[in-house]
């Protein structure tokens, strides 16, 4: 019912962003609610979905927020991505200029989120294989040289879909209990350079995350 | 159906009592009818009565019909952007599911672009011209888009959709006003911000039910934003308790989000419309319906005391507001990523962010023309949004480097500028500028010889002498932007060389998959840089560079001692050069084995330590050529300079870039008359 009621331990936030119409939308509601919808609205502003998995032991909650893909909508996008502790940067494999412009969403991305970020590079629709326009081997190399997690995806068969949100859930995961063990040596080291009231949500165990109201 | 004929009825009669048409009245009777909700058959008709759009239909005719037919089959931008969102602005009504209804969306947006290509095209368009389509006729649903996007919702649909933004600031204080136990209880008004937009941009269309989202409508063609500004309040104030039990953003999206899905509209005599399902709308919800009726007149009563000569005033004092929180986050943003790549203390940076930004606008100020302007763009990424010319930069340079005392700084910073300006736009963002400034004063030895070096290679380095011999070492304007963007052959070219110039990203069209993919292991070499993947300096360059050297020591307490130094160093690196030659022979590592031919023609190493002007242009003309002569390493100079302490203490002086900043803050427009 409530998703304040579920049982979890972890709240990660997590944020989908690329060019309009790669399909993020879809991917969500998929992960979310294993549904698609042929006739989706182009979103407007911000729209988010949850839900929750379990990594290892740990039940953990993505908290997935969504954006309108349109570029003049960028300007104001800056409270969306804090917090996040990961991204999926989504492109369309049938169309080339989208995967062009991941290269510009990164940038837009590490200039507001963490620098610690775990970043997915996630290519969509791969149910149109005959019409695909970026190489899966020049996309899975980009990834590799910049340091991002890649996987094609398609939202309308369901291929991948899972896979993608929980490998992205469990490298966060990961990190973080990383993140834990070194800060309890040092116990300086903290997972963002906000304020602790403001950091990320992943350190918050049994608590939600982002901002309190 | 009986209700929606007792609806027409009453309007009829109103007509009858209040006059039809544009001489109708506004009384109260007539607000009390709108907020009841429009007649299906009368809202086109009253959207355009309200919003004016049938003055400006009336006072243009056949002005649609030949915007269709000049804007049909152009291709742009906002072309290909609406074609994109064609099927995706109302997909679940079926006046969009066939090609009647596409065909009529298309052609109205497109002529909306045409006409105004300040706006061009703007997701929320396309929602709002799909309700427009579903009450008017194409050209009054075209004229109504007019109304709405000139008028009504001044500045929202532009490239930084500041309208909405401040409107957003609007609602903000009217919350403050109206609800304060919820602004106690949010520790950060910014959720307002993220979860309203799309109540703004779309009128509440994209998250209300259609049936209840066209009563939304019609109260805004009437009262205009105040309408929307009523209703957000009514929301926020119906789910107030369950708001203030949330603990995070998410929570109170997900409540917000259950309330929209639980709006109905009892009054409708449209079936209720399949609803695609926006966030978390599921069959279990329990929500108890609410009727759009009761909202919006609930929303009318309780706040009926905000005017909208307020919310014009209101609307003036946020804008300022706004854009001021814009600049704001851009220069947080820009100081955040730049921070970690240099020893300048907060303060400092920020202090040469303001002086980087006022010289870009000084520059917007006195030329229009400059690139600077053609090139700024709001909604490109915030160290992009400032970028200064060379010009701009050679002021700048001349009021904070630590070596703006040399002779020939105006090369120097145009040397600087071209090593930054890697793209060769012609312009430099803050974090290139930040990180040579902050090599030059809080850079290691190596560091700043490593800079020097690079100075004095390409693709930085140009010969700047060659146009104007007569004149000083001090270069004009046109000199200047000419040099600035000579585009240097790789020569002597190793890591930094053409194909990074010519990077894909720039080029429109189709990209070049190697050379994109070349470029990103370039950015990655670069990163780990190392000096032994520095390309080796020429003669030319050379004698260039110890003449800089000789400029940055002048004035020095040690002058006479680092000048001694100089001498002593540059002969013991041409004898050493000379030596290695001679046992290596023809497999030494200079370029080309013409470089021993050539040999027998190179002055001697003596001639050379006092640089005279007879040997520079011989060894520029043959530099011009190819660089066949002799050739240094950065590790040979740098080990030679090591050797001498003088050199060690001169580059290892700290500089006070305190001090400059302020006299640069006083010098800045002073700089800018004098050049």
């Amino acid at each position: 019912m409530s998703s304040a009621e579920e049982d979890y331990n972890f709240v990660f936030k997590v944020v989908l962003i690329g060019e309009s119409g790669v399909g993020k939308t879809n991917l969500l509601s998929r992960f979310t609610r294993n549904e698609f919808n042929h006739d989706s609205r182009t979103t407007i502003g911000v729209e988010f979905s949850t839900r929750t998995i379990l990594v290892g032991n740990a039940a953990v909650k993505a908290q997935i927020w969504d954006t309108a893909g349109l570029e003049r909508y960028r300007a104001i996008t800056s409270a969306y991505y804090r917090g996040a502790v990961g991204a999926l940067v989504v492109f369309d494999i049938t169309k080339h200029q989208t995967y062009d412009v991941v290269d510009r969403w990164l940038k837009e991305l590490y200039d507001h989120a963490e620098a610690n970020i775990v970043v997915m590079l996630v290519g969509n629709k791969t149910d149109l294989a005959q019409a695909r326009e970026v190489p899966m081997e020049e996309a899975k190399m980009f990834a590799e040289n910049n340091g991002l997690l890649f996987v094609e995806t398609s939202a309308l068969d369901s291929t991948n879909v899972e896979q993608a949100f929980e490998t992205i859930l469990k490298e966060i995961f990961n990190k973080v209990q990383k993140q834990k063990q070194r800060s309890s040596q040092s116990s300086t080291v903290s997972l963002s350079s906000e304020s602790p009231e403001s950091t990320a949500p992943a350190q918050a165990e049994k608590r939600p995350c982002c901002v309190a109201i | 159906q009986l209700k929606e004929k007792m609806k027409e009825q009453s309007w009829n009669i109103l007509f009858v009592e209040r006059g039809h048409g544009v001489s109708m009245f506004r009384t109260k009777k007539t607000r009390d009818l709108v907020v009841r909700g429009i007649p299906e058959a009368l809202r086109g008709e009253l959207w355009l009565l309200f919003s004016g759009a049938v003055n400006d239909m009336a006072s243009n005719p056949g002005y649609y019909t030949e915007l269709v037919e000049k804007s049909l089959g152009t291709c742009t931008l906002a072309t290909d952007e609406i074609e994109r969102d064609l099927r995706r602005s109302l997909p679940e009504h079926p006046a969009f599911q066939s090609d009647t209804g596409i065909s009529a969306l298309r052609r109205v947006l497109t002529a909306y672009a045409y006409r105004n290509p300040q706006i061009g095209y703007c997701q929320a368009m396309n929602i709002l011209t799909s309700v427009l389509l579903l009450y008017a006729k194409e050209e009054e649903a075209f004229w109504l888009l007019v109304a709405v996007c000139e008028r009504m919702l001044p500045d929202y649909f532009n490239r930084r959709i500041i309208g909405a933004l401040v409107d957003q600031a609007v609602f903000e204080e009217l919350i403050r006003v109206h609800l304060p136990q919820l602004t106690d209880h949010m520790m950060d008004m910014t959720f307002f911000s993220s979860v309203s937009l799309s109540w703004f941009l779309t009128l509440f269309i994209s998250v209300l039910p259609i049936e209840s989202a066209v009563n939304v409508v019609d109260c805004f063609f009437y009262d205009g934003i105040k309408a929307i500004l009523q209703l957000g309040l009514a929301v926020l104030e119906y789910n107030m308790e369950k708001l203030l039990t949330c603990k995070d953003d998410a929570e109170a999206v997900t409540v917000l989000n259950r309330f929209f899905d639980s709006v109905t509209n009892k009054d409708s005599p449209l079936p209720p419309a399949v609803q695609q399902g926006s966030n978390l709308s599921d069959a279990k919800s329990d929500h108890p319906k609410v009727d759009i009726t009761d909202l919006i007149r609930e929303s009318n009563e309780r706040y009926s005391d905000i005017r909208y000569e307020d919310v014009e005033s209101m609307r003036c004092r946020n804008r300022l507001y706004v854009i001021q929180t814009l600049e704001a986050t851009t220069k947080q943003n820009v100081l955040r990523v730049v921070s970690q790549d240099v020893k300048f203390s907060p303060n400092d940076l920020d202090e040469l962010y303001e002086l980087f930004k006022k010289e870009h606008f000084l520059s917007c100020y006195w030329n229009v023309n400059s690139p600077v302007l053609q090139h700024h763009d709001a909604s490109l990424p915030y160290l992009e949004q400032y970028r200064i010319d060379c010009q701009q930069f050679r002021v700048l340079y001349h009021l904070l480097s630590p070596w703006s005392h040399c002779a020939n700084r105006d090369s120097i910073a145009l040397w600087t500028f071209r090593l930054m300006d890697e793209s060769s736009h012609g312009l430099i963002n803050f974090k290139q500028f930040a990180c040579v400034l902050d090599t030059m004063y809080n850079g290691s030895f190596t560091d700043k010889l490593k800079l020097l070096f690079k100075l004095h290679i390409p693709p930085a380095f140009t010969e700047v002498e060659s146009l104007s011999p007569s004149k000083g070492v001090d270069l004009s304007k046109e000199e200047l932007i000419h040099f600035s963007q000579l585009s240097v052959s790789s020569a002597g070219g190793g890591l930094e060389s053409a194909d990074l110039k010519s990077s894909p990203e720039k080029g429109k069209g189709k990209v070049d998959i190697q050379a994109y993919l070349k470029q990103w292991q370039d950015e990655l070499l670069k990163k780990e840089e190392n000096i032994k993947d520095l390309p080796r300096m020429n003669q030319a360059q050379f004698i260039q560079f110890s003449k800089t050297l000789y400029n940055l020591f002048h004035g020095d307490p040690e002058e006479e001692l680092l000048y001694r130094a100089i001498a002593v160093v540059t002969s013991l690196l041409l004898k050493m050069e000379e030596v290695g030659r001679r046992l290596q022979g023809p497999t030494s590592p200079v370029r080309s084995p013409v470089a021993i031919v050539e040999m027998s023609t190179e002055s001697s190493p003596k001639g050379q330590e006092d640089g005279s002007s007879e040997q520079i242009e011989g060894s520029q003309a043959q530099s011009s050529r190819g660089n066949h002569e002799w050739s240094f390493a950065f590790e040979q100079i740098l080990a030679s300079l090591l050797n001498e302490p003088a050199f060690v203490r001169f580059f290892e002086k700290p500089h006070d870039i305190k001090a400059r900043i302020e006299s640069a803050k006083n010098l800045q427009l002073k700089a800018r008359t004098r050049l």
